[in-house]
């Protein structure tokens, strides 16, 4: 006869060795998972390197390349500017598209400026905006980041006061190093997009703007239709362009109206222009974020010790 | 009959004066409704261009229920070469021009004159500042 206290040291010794046998068990699961976690981030990172070759490829190019949004960012965005529109307009309902049916183009410019107001005096609309699209501007611009206000575009068909002919955004005095996100809230193409010139057509036709005496932008526009390249853009998808390329529309001949947003975003430390204008930190970009380095050397004054 | 302001913007000096180009646009778009007319989004000149460009277009396609609005006659080019045919232009196509600043008004070739004394003065103040 086994004796109880056998019993109980036979029992510990089972217990023993089940938890050892287990915590190998446990050993081995982990090394398997570390091993397809490594595997899974490889292939992101594989992924994300070809996507920015692929990206930064047309960019050079084209001077533009095209992204889808954030799904859900995007849509909470869009319900919050449809009511801006039902708001300002006084309808229940409304197709974005189908703008040109409530308002005219003596009026849309007012219209325009209202919900434009309205979306820049709401903080979430811009950072939605901002973290729809922060993986790609961050790609442009970099991380340390100051921004424009969000404008807003109403382009109804056959409106011929909301024209925008060929031009870039340093024709202003804006930047040189900024990148504008575009975006409309319908499928566009056609004259109902944007049309961009690469930038290699765009410098040489901007030195015929910078010192030819007997062209104009409408002969311009007329010998230079050809490279204009037309941008179609789905619901939900953006992109992002540098404004240094020529770039504009013209009366859209499509029977739907286009709403898009654009923001200029610029990195905090890349140059500004010399023109003498008034697109500065603080009066045209505004900080859209920082870095740790960035604000413990605005919190204390080290620059003014080297300074003479 | 003018029921329409066409508004021309520069991000540079003009003269004595510098305006950025947000008030510029402010002052066209208040101005045209101050006298009920259209108001349609201000072209800019690139302010890089020798020639410009941007005025010469604009004034080459005016319509007749059109005017130009500007903030000062000292946007017109200094230079003889490049203002001349813009003169030429305005009295050709009668085109009617408002300077906000001077608060002067051109109606094509009628006291078309005025451009040219205001850059004549212009310049002799700035000979005797030298």
């Amino acid at each position: 006869m086994i004796h109880r206290k056998e019993i109980a040291l036979l029992c510990n010794r089972l217990v023993i060795e089940l938890a050892i046998e287990i915590k190998k068990i446990i050993k081995k699961v982990d090394v398997i998972i570390d091993h397809r976690h490594k595997k899974i981030d490889k292939y992101l990172d594989k992924k994300m390197i070809l996507n920015e070759k692929k990206i930064l490829k047309n960019f050079l190019k084209n001077g533009y390349f095209k992204f889808q949004l954030d799904k859900k960012l995007f849509q909470e965005n869009l319900k919050l500017i449809k009511n801006f529109f039902l708001n300002e307009l006084k309808i229940a309902n409304i197709n974005l598209e189908d703008c040109h049916k409530f308002t005219d183009s003596r009026k849309v410019n007012g219209l325009r400026l209202k919900i434009f107001n309205r979306i820049n005096q709401s903080k979430k609309i811009k950072k939605n905006i901002f973290l729809s699209a922060e993986k790609y501007i961050n790609f442009a611009v970099g991380s340390e980041i100051c921004s424009s206000d969000a404008n807003l575009s109403i382009q109804l068909p056959e409106d011929k006061h909301s024209l925008l002919q060929m031009h870039t955004d340093f024709f202003s005095g804006e930047s040189q190093f900024q990148a504008n996100l575009w975006f409309p809230m319908m499928n566009v193409s056609k004259t109902q997009s944007m049309f961009i010139i690469n930038p290699k057509n765009s410098i040489s036709i901007l030195k015929e703007i910078k010192s030819n005496l007997k062209t104009d932008f409408d002969k311009l526009d007329k010998k230079y239709k050809k490279q204009c390249n037309w941008i179609k853009v789905k619901k939900g998808e953006a992109i992002i362009f540098s404004p240094n390329c020529l770039h504009g529309n013209v009366v859209n001949n499509e029977n739907k109206t286009r709403v898009s947003i654009n923001i200029r975003y610029k990195n905090l430390f890349s140059p500004f222009s010399e023109a003498k204008n008034e697109k500065f930190l603080g009066t045209f970009y505004n900080v859209e974020s920082m870095k740790a380095v960035t604000k413990f050397n605005l919190q204390y004054e080290f620059n003014k010790i080297i300074k003479q | 009959m003018i029921d329409t302001f066409v508004g021309y913007i520069q991000a540079k000096s003009f003269g004595n004066y510098y305006l950025p180009v947000r008030f510029q646009n402010k002052l066209i778009k208040e101005y045209s409704e101050s006298k009920k007319k259209i108001f349609t989004l201000p072209q800019g000149e690139p302010y890089f261009s020798k020639t410009h460009i941007r005025l010469r277009t604009m004034l080459s396609k005016i319509k007749k229920n059109e005017a130009l609005v500007l903030m000062s006659i000292f946007m017109f080019p200094e230079n003889l070469v490049v203002r001349n045919p813009i003169l030429n232009l305005i009295k050709k196509k009668n085109i009617e021009v408002h300077f906000l600043f001077e608060n002067k008004k051109i109606i094509g070739g009628k006291n078309i004159d005025i451009i040219r004394e205001f850059f004549f003065y212009n310049s002799f103040f700035k000979s005797n500042k030298k």
